[in-house]
């Protein structure tokens, strides 16, 4: 058997040794009583600073990433369209080249925040490696 | 950047929302601050789903977020450090009356080195496993091995002198 290396009481400790490895580690423990001195000792502290973590955990405010956010394009958007509205709130009535741009600029600015937003991402591929 | 087609953001949200409590742990223990703990989460959490483009599916998921967490946590602290508060930023977390574990170990994890401090705190805040440390930290799952052993044994030498 290889002698064991004392990290590998950790990583037995965690669970993150290969079931082979990990049987050979546990005989030496039995085995010795100093590695089995300072096993106990490990894991006495490793349940403890886990329980120590844990006390620190809260759920937080829910996460919201689909929520409208004014963003600086929506925002020169209705600057222009305040502008303009008052600009040509005379000729409402009877719309002018000047109010079809109006319109126009303000789709085209619509489109242009829309693009910039966030896009849902493709998530299948991390389904797969989510632990 | 492009971003792939995909599915609707609840669904980056059902994937997240497991890891958000151990997210928020990690930054408290970061940032020692309830507020600034969750604006943090909030932060990563909007910045997880803009870079979901450039995550790579061969690393594990809770890794790549851990590490957003982190690095939000890091800007906040470099906002701090620049832009110092008119109050104690840790008010609201140290003056918790009682006896509080967490704040201990985190006191304790404060006088060891970066390296040890940062993969302790994956390990018991955010409860990563090996392989998400390898992810998170970037480094090879043998290294977390030594290096987590390390840490621990740093760990216990101060903790046991607190605690006794």
């Amino acid at each position: 058997m290889n002698p064991i290396d004392p990290a590998e009481l950790s990583a037995l400790l965690d669970g993150e040794l290969p079931p082979d490895r990990a049987a050979q580690v546990r005989g030496a423990i039995d085995a010795d009583p100093a590695l089995q001195a300072e096993f106990q000792r490990l894991s006495a502290l490793d349940a403890r600073w886990f329980a120590a973590a844990a006390s620190a955990a809260f759920q937080p405010r829910p996460v919201s990433l689909t929520s409208p956010r004014f963003t600086w394009p929506l925002r020169i958007a209705a600057l222009l369209s305040a502008i303009l509205l008052i600009r040509f709130v005379p000729k409402f009535l009877a719309p002018s080249l000047g109010m079809l741009l109006h319109f126009a600029a303000l789709v085209v600015l619509l489109a242009w925040t829309r693009s910039r937003a966030i896009s849902p991402p493709q998530l299948s591929q991390i389904d797969a490696a989510a632990p | 950047m492009s971003k792939p087609p995909g599915i609707a953001a609840a669904s980056f949200e059902q994937l997240v929302s497991p890891l958000l409590a151990r997210a928020a742990g990690l930054a408290r223990a970061i940032l020692h601050n309830h507020a600034d703990a969750e604006d943090a989460v909030q932060d990563a959490a909007l910045r997880a789903y803009r870079a979901l483009a450039s995550y790579d599916p061969a690393r594990s998921f809770a890794g790549w977020w851990f590490a957003i967490v982190r690095n939000c946590c890091r800007d906040f602290l470099r906002h701090r450090q620049s832009n110092p508060p008119a109050r104690p930023v840790d008010d609201a977390d140290r003056q918790t009356p009682g006896h509080v574990p967490w704040q201990e170990l985190c006191d304790a994890l404060d006088s060891l080195s970066t390296q040890h401090r940062q993969i302790l705190q994956l390990r018991y805040f955010a409860q990563c496993s090996y392989r998400d440390l390898a992810d998170a930290l970037d480094i090879p799952i043998g290294t977390v091995m030594s290096r987590l052993h390390a840490a621990r044994q740093a760990l216990a030498s101060v903790y046991t002198q607190e605690k006794p």
